[in-house]
């Protein structure tokens, strides 16, 4: 079950002459499982991550390889629209997909296209959840930025996907939105175990919330693992054009001018300051 | 990607048409198809046709690009040269066709066209040639297959003259449509516009700003393979929300449509917007004069292409007139 990917290349324009194709993706190989799942995807601007998840969410097909979504492999006659519901793609700047008059119609029309029964019911389950009762009755161009991707978010929520995917969902918001937004995105995550994957440029981000590290440089996937490896190397920057999260680059500004012996890999504030503490009593 | 996104018909290549100021272009085939139309022989016809072959070929753009030009023209082409042959009537017959229509060549008839329709689905190639054959079989089978249930009979009279002027007719538009399809193959959009706007520069005698209506022409221009893209989004953003036009209800795709239309829309306005505020602040101003980063000169070359073509003109009038005043 979930998404399956095995030795996928893709190529937005075939050339004539074959050798002078250029593939945004190549040997793709990947497994990304139903439930339970945290996953952030970074990397440079330009190395594919887009691509990698409209490929996931059947909005693009692969040049050559296979994708599995829910055991179902994909090919152009492939029922797409079952398959859309089970996947959730939120687009970068989801706020222009917005149309319709009302709040609660707008996050409706995806569950309506479903055929989900009863979509305005599971609109105000999901606009609850997401904290933006009050909003349901305004008309979406009234409303401000932040306000408006969660609307978008809850568009796609509201078909109740099994995997949720995100394509930057936190950029150009400001620092509460952004917390605030992550925060409501773990919760559905504790709630009902859904897998979540990320896009993002936000290391902070995918230290403080994330397991799960997928980095893509130039179209393939370098390192696919847990966050602890990944934050441990000293190459990070060189090898995986990826900065340290700010808790992990001050414990070893530390460890380097105090000579003291700190575990560097905390990612909250809490676990940073207690580490520090703790070294420093002891010396 | 990219490539889908260039826009209108231009074929880059370095020929010495490409190189011809966009003026003289624009003017002197202006004139060439006036000439065209001041012909009216045959032969005549086939030697100006001759010389545009010739034009063609010096483009260095490829034969197959002016043959796909006259595509939409085939059909309008084919229905001309037959009621020609319908309804125009002279004194020399060259052949006479006698039909007999039936009820079993009726019924023949119309299940041959809904398998010429039914088809179409899958061989979109040389969809002309299948209606061709489609249309001689059913008047075929009029002369041969004999039945008792007759409707009709009736004759079908070839005469010289309609013939004479279908052909008249088809050479003139070959070689309007090669010639006009020239300049657009030739020319970058952006060229042609600002040619344009040099051409109508002495409309603004009479208080017509020429300069404000190619600003907007080069904006669209500009902006759509912008608006494309941002369409594209669009549809993959709703897709991701279940639309459809494949596997979605009647009903479900009325409101499918205008969750793409109504984004474009915002977006377009809000572009516009945008990019007004953005040219204002650059110091433009409507209908002010401005300077061109990109000046078009005429060379000797252009010269020589006006005078050969205004005396073609000129020596065309002439022939004309005396041919009236003898």
């Amino acid at each position: 079950m979930g998404i399956n990917f095995s030795e996928v290349k893709f190529s937005y324009y075939i050339p004539r002459k074959k050798q002078n194709i250029r593939f945004a993706l190549n040997n793709i190989n990947l497994n990304i499982a139903e439930t339970g799942e945290l996953i952030a995807l970074v990397g440079h601007t330009g190395s594919g991550k887009s691509t990698l998840v409209q490929l996931m969410n059947a909005l693009l097909m692969p040049t050559s390889g296979k994708i599995e979504i829910m055991n179902e492999t994909i090919t152009h006659k492939s029922k797409l629209k079952p398959l859309r519901r089970k996947i959730g793609l939120v687009f970068q700047f989801p706020e222009y997909q917005i149309f319709e008059t009302t709040v609660l119609k707008d996050i409706a029309f995806g569950p309506a296209n479903f055929g989900i029964k009863n979509p305005e019911g599971k609109a105000k389950e999901i606009a609850k959840l997401m904290g933006i009762e009050e909003l349901l009755e305004r008309s979406p161009f009234t409303l401000s930025g932040g306000q408006l991707r969660k609307v978008a978010i809850s568009g796609i929520l509201a078909s109740n996907p099994d995997i949720l995917i995100l394509d930057e969902p936190t950029v150009g918001l400001d620092p509460n939105a952004k917390r605030e937004l992550l925060n409501i995105l773990m919760n559905l995550h504790q709630c009902s175990n859904k897998t979540i994957v990320i896009i993002t440029h936000d290391m902070e981000v995918v230290s403080r919330y994330f397991n799960r590290v997928i980095v893509l440089k130039e179209g393939e996937i370098i390192y696919d693992g847990s966050k602890y490896d990944l934050l441990m190397k000293d190459d990070l920057y060189e090898t995986y054009n990826l900065n340290y999260p700010e808790t992990i680059r001050i414990l070893r500004a530390i460890k380097n001018r105090f000579n003291v012996n700190v575990d560097v890999n905390q990612h909250t504030i809490e676990d940073a300051y207690r580490e520090i503490r703790k070294a420093f009593e002891i010396a | 990607m990219n490539n889908k996104l260039v826009l209108g018909q231009y074929y880059d290549a370095d020929s010495w048409l490409h190189r011809l100021d966009p003026r003289t272009k624009l003017v002197t085939i202006f004139l060439v198809l006036i000439s065209l139309f001041l012909l009216k022989e045959i032969y005549s016809l086939l030697i100006a046709l001759g010389l545009v072959l010739i034009l063609l070929l010096t483009s260095k753009i490829p034969f197959a690009k002016f043959i796909a030009s006259l595509k939409a023209m085939t059909m309008i082409l084919f229905l001309m040269v037959f009621f020609q042959i319908l309804f125009n009537r002279g004194s020399d017959v060259i052949y006479s066709f006698e039909f007999i229509l039936t009820w079993i060549n009726l019924f023949i008839g119309v299940v041959l066209f809904l398998l010429y329709f039914y088809i179409g689905k899958f061989l979109k190639k040389l969809r002309f040639l299948q209606f061709l054959l489609v249309f001689f079989l059913i008047f075929f089978m009029q002369t041969i297959i004999i039945s008792p249930f007759v409707i009709t009979k009736y004759n079908i009279v070839v005469y010289r003259d309609s013939l004479t002027t279908s052909l008249v007719v088809i050479l003139r538009i070959l070689s309007l449509i090669f010639v006009s399809s020239l300049l657009t193959l030739t020319t970058k959009p952006a060229d042609l516009n600002m040619g344009l706007e040099s051409l109508f520069k002495p409309l603004k005698y009479i208080g017509i700003k020429v300069s404000i209506f190619t600003m907007m022409i080069s904006i669209t221009l500009r902006f759509i393979p912008t608006l494309f893209l941002e369409a594209q989004k669009i549809l993959k953003a709703q897709a991701s929300r279940g639309v459809d036009f494949k596997e979605s209800k009647l009903k479900q795709k009325v409101t499918q449509i205008i969750s793409l239309l109504l984004p474009m829309f915002v977006i377009s306005i809000r572009k516009a917007y945008d990019l007004a505020d953005a040219m204002e602040v650059r110091g433009y101003i409507p209908g002010a004069e401005r300077t061109s980063i990109n000046i078009l000169k005429f060379r000797f070359s252009d010269v020589v292409v006006f005078f050969i073509v205004i005396s073609i003109l000129t020596g065309l009038i002439m022939l004309n007139v005396m041919k009236y005043a003898i």
